[in-house]
């Protein structure tokens, strides 16, 4: 119980430090004042209608939407790594993201943006979405999912995407300067509904995925051993396999491709609170959601004004600690 | 609780794996299945447990045909123990065994007092309680293929499945876990076994199923099933099938046909009749490398070891009931057949009273005596010194050539040629 409450407070308290940092810098009570004025407290204290705006309109949103994608990207990566029994798998593995990343370079070649704001990321899910079921559709007998075969077709699917994307970006010209930075996954242009529409698709997918929990732990054996155990694996493997794409496609659609979350939230997770998927899921959301707020207030505070695109930062932490991971592997005697 | 297949077929893709098998199990057994590699063991449990479905012929359980029940339903009915178990992620072996609890648990509830009751019991009955807390992947073979175990009894299933569980195991695990599934049949389970190791399965299992390529050779108890010639036909080797005087269950040895050495007839020579006097098991090498030639043997006690090898390979044997000298009618039978053969081998068995005219008879012929001597003769005679006496005065004979081991035996056969 005690963690869960020092898990939310700490959470709180990084959202409301994340909010005052900026290139106008706002006090810590007035912040919180602002944020339960918001939430709809009476609060004592009085403050200027431009640090309201600056809060509520563009800090906010963004330092939550860190927290909402990284949670969802941490548990997607539980997920994958469950699903495909495999320590370094992550939930862009089988080419959500570069089929996204196509389909939003595509978007903002011919300059179809404009329609609304929300064209890009639609865009961009349908894409994931596609290539997910193509490559569900080749993994597919008509008996059961092959993972391997799922990895496999990802994989050459997802180089088949990058390979148009670099097409795009090549003759893009002006352009690619904005296709790259959606690339390289950035919370730049975060807005209420975009948060609203993330969180609907986050909330319901970890709650349902957490009921799924205890299959995954059976997945840990091979396939038919799940079964003789009573897990339904064709069926446990599709829920699994969809909530996954939901909340990785969700994520890359509004947020582009932020690498490496989904590969060491879970694994440092693991290290905290052992392999049991139900725990996992849990922390892993709270483990991704700081760490994208962190790496998101570094990003734009390290050389403000200049902005680092947030996916550059989390690659950066996660080269090094994958690396760790392997030495680690390797003292171990664990690496084959 | 019942379990039983009635015409299954199965296929992976074009390739008939199961052809039309038909078996009823009953309560109380310990069945074991066995064949070659490849034969359709494994599949067969995959198809007893419903993990594969057969296109042709149902399975039923408990009278309903498998198809119609969900996982759920038949986790509960039937566990299953695979041959090893790799897993990625690390787990505590309580919490491996409570996996087995998966099928009594709802989706959205959580495993119960109940259900820790019944884990804490298995593991005090396997006597795992020490390792509950270790992780499973530092356990060896052997405990870990235990925790397996204890996740199949936590299904509290009837019908218990095992894919050749001793496979990785040492002897002394296996013994134990034969014991434990001999325990909880006993209790009423079923216990279907796929095993490789044919007197594991002759030693611990009530009925024997032999599979072979898809279908099943034999079904019964472990006499009627585990026979020389469906051992021949189906592993296509020679075996000899003797009763454990200890364990009172029949045990099968396999005849070394190609064995450390063999003696091949060489052409143009005229060596064709060979006579062995053995005893005591001490030419169970010798003999099989002598397939081929004409050979004789004897004289020899019924029963001894160097009998039934002889026996096998259709030898022609002078023998001599157990336990009785040898007669005079056997002495004048291995004279007369001495004289007719080009070779004698003279194996290296303990010499007593018994079966010291053998030694008498050799002494007097002047064929081409082989001298088999592993050991020196003082070690093996127990008639005061007598038969030291006449067998080093044959060792000293033109004829004879005295050879340390069986290497020398083939280079002899070479020199016999020239």
């Amino acid at each position: 119980m005690i963690i869960y409450v020092v898990l939310i407070l700490g959470l709180f308290f990084s959202i409301v430090y994340a909010v005052s940092i900026g290139a106008v810098e706002i006090k810590f009570n007035v912040v919180i004042a602002i944020i339960l004025d918001w939430l709809g407290f009476e609060v004592p204290v009085i403050w200027s209608e431009g640090w309201q705006a600056i809060i509520l309109v563009i800090r906010l949103p963004r330092v939550l939407m860190a927290v909402v994608i990284g949670a969802m990207l941490g548990v997607a990566g539980v997920a994958a790594q469950g699903l495909f029994k495999n320590p370094i798998a992550d939930p862009y593995i089988i080419g959500i993201s570069s089929a996204a990343g196509f389909g939003t370079a595509l978007m903002v070649v011919l300059g179809i943006s404009f329609f609304s704001l929300l064209t890009i990321p639609l865009v961009a899910f349908l894409f994931a979405i596609l290539s997910v079921t193509v490559v569900y559709k080749i993994a597919q007998t008509n008996y059961r999912m092959f993972t391997s075969a799922l990895i496999l077709s990802g994989i050459a699917v997802s180089f088949f995407f990058s390979a148009l994307t670099s097409f795009i970006l090549f003759f893009s010209e002006d352009k690619a300067h904005n296709i790259l930075s959606y690339l390289m996954g950035s919370l730049w242009g975060v807005s209420w509904i975009k948060f609203y529409i993330v969180l609907a698709v986050m909330i319901p997918c970890i709650i349902t995925l957490f009921f799924y929990g205890w299959d995954l732990n059976l997945m840990v054996f091979s396939d038919e051993a799940a079964q003789s155990m009573g897990v339904n694996i064709e069926h446990s493997k599709s829920v699994i396999l969809v909530l996954m794409t939901l909340l990785t496609a969700t994520a890359v659609a509004f947020c582009g491709t932020i690498g490496f979350i989904g590969l060491i939230i879970p694994h440092m997770i693991r290290l905290l609170v052992g392999s049991d998927n139900r725990k996992l899921i849990k922390f892993s959301a709270f483990g991704g959601g700081l760490l994208l707020l962190w790496a998101d207030l570094l990003a734009r505070t390290l050389i403000s004004p200049l902005e680092i695109p947030v996916g550059i930062f989390t690659a950066l932490m996660g080269g090094p600690f994958f690396l760790y991971l392997i030495f680690q592997k390797k003292k171990s005697g664990d690496l084959g | 609780m019942t379990i039983g297949c009635e015409n299954i077929s199965f296929s992976y893709g074009v390739k008939l794996v199961l052809d039309d098998i038909s078996i009823q199990f009953e309560k109380g057994y310990l069945y074991g299945v066995l064949g070659p590699n490849g034969s359709g063991k494994t599949t067969f449990l995959k198809v007893l447990n419903g993990v594969l479905k057969s296109k042709y012929g149902k399975v039923k359980v408990d009278d309903k045909n498998i198809k119609k029940l969900t996982t759920r339903e038949i986790a509960k009915k039937i566990a299953m123990v695979p041959q090893s178990t790799l897993i990625n992620f690390d787990f505590f072996v309580k919490d491996i065994v409570m996996m087995g609890r998966y099928a009594h648990v709802g989706r959205f509830s959580r495993e119960s007092n109940e259900d820790r009751k019944i884990v804490n019991e298995i593991l005090r009955n396997l006597g795992l309680v020490e390792l509950k807390n270790r992780s499973f992947k530092e356990l060896s073979g052997g405990e870990q293929q235990k925790t397996i175990i204890a996740r199949a009894l936590a299904q509290q299933s009837k019908i218990i499945l095992l894919d050749e569980p001793t496979t990785h195991l040492d002897i002394n695990y296996q013994i134990e876990l034969m014991e434990l599934l001999k325990k909880y049949v006993k209790d009423g389970l079923i216990v279907i076994i796929v095993l490789h190791d044919i007197n594991i399965a002759t030693q611990f299992c009530d009925k024997i199923i032999l599979i072979y390529q898809g279908e099943i050779k034999a079904l019964g108890n472990v006499e009627n099933t585990i026979t020389k010639d469906n051992i021949k036909s189906i592993y296509n080797v020679d075996v000899i099938i003797r009763k454990n005087i200890f364990t009172n269950s029949i045990y099968v040895n396999p005849i070394r046909e190609k064995g450390a050495f063999s003696l091949q007839p060489l052409e143009g020579t005229d060596l064709e009749n060979i006579h062995v006097i053995a005893g005591g098991g001490s030419a169970l090498e010798i003999l099989p490398a002598l397939k081929g030639y004409n050979v004789s043997v004897g004289v020899l006690n019924v029963l001894d070891d160097d009998f039934i090898l002889a026996n096998e390979f259709n030898y022609n044997i002078i023998s001599e009931a157990p336990f009785s000298p040898i007669s005079e009618e056997s002495s004048e039978k291995l004279r007369d057949l001495l004289k007719n053969v080009d070779l004698i081998i003279l194996a290296d068995f303990p010499f007593g009273k018994y079966n010291l005219e053998n030694l008498l008879i050799l002494d007097e012929t002047d064929k081409e005596i082989i001298v088999i001597e592993r050991n020196p003769i003082e070690e093996r005679d127990f008639t005061d010194g007598f038969a030291s006496k006449i067998y080093n005065k044959i060792k000293t004979k033109k004829n004879v050539k005295v050879i340390k081991n069986f290497q020398e035996l083939c280079d002899f056969s070479l020199d016999y040629k020239r």
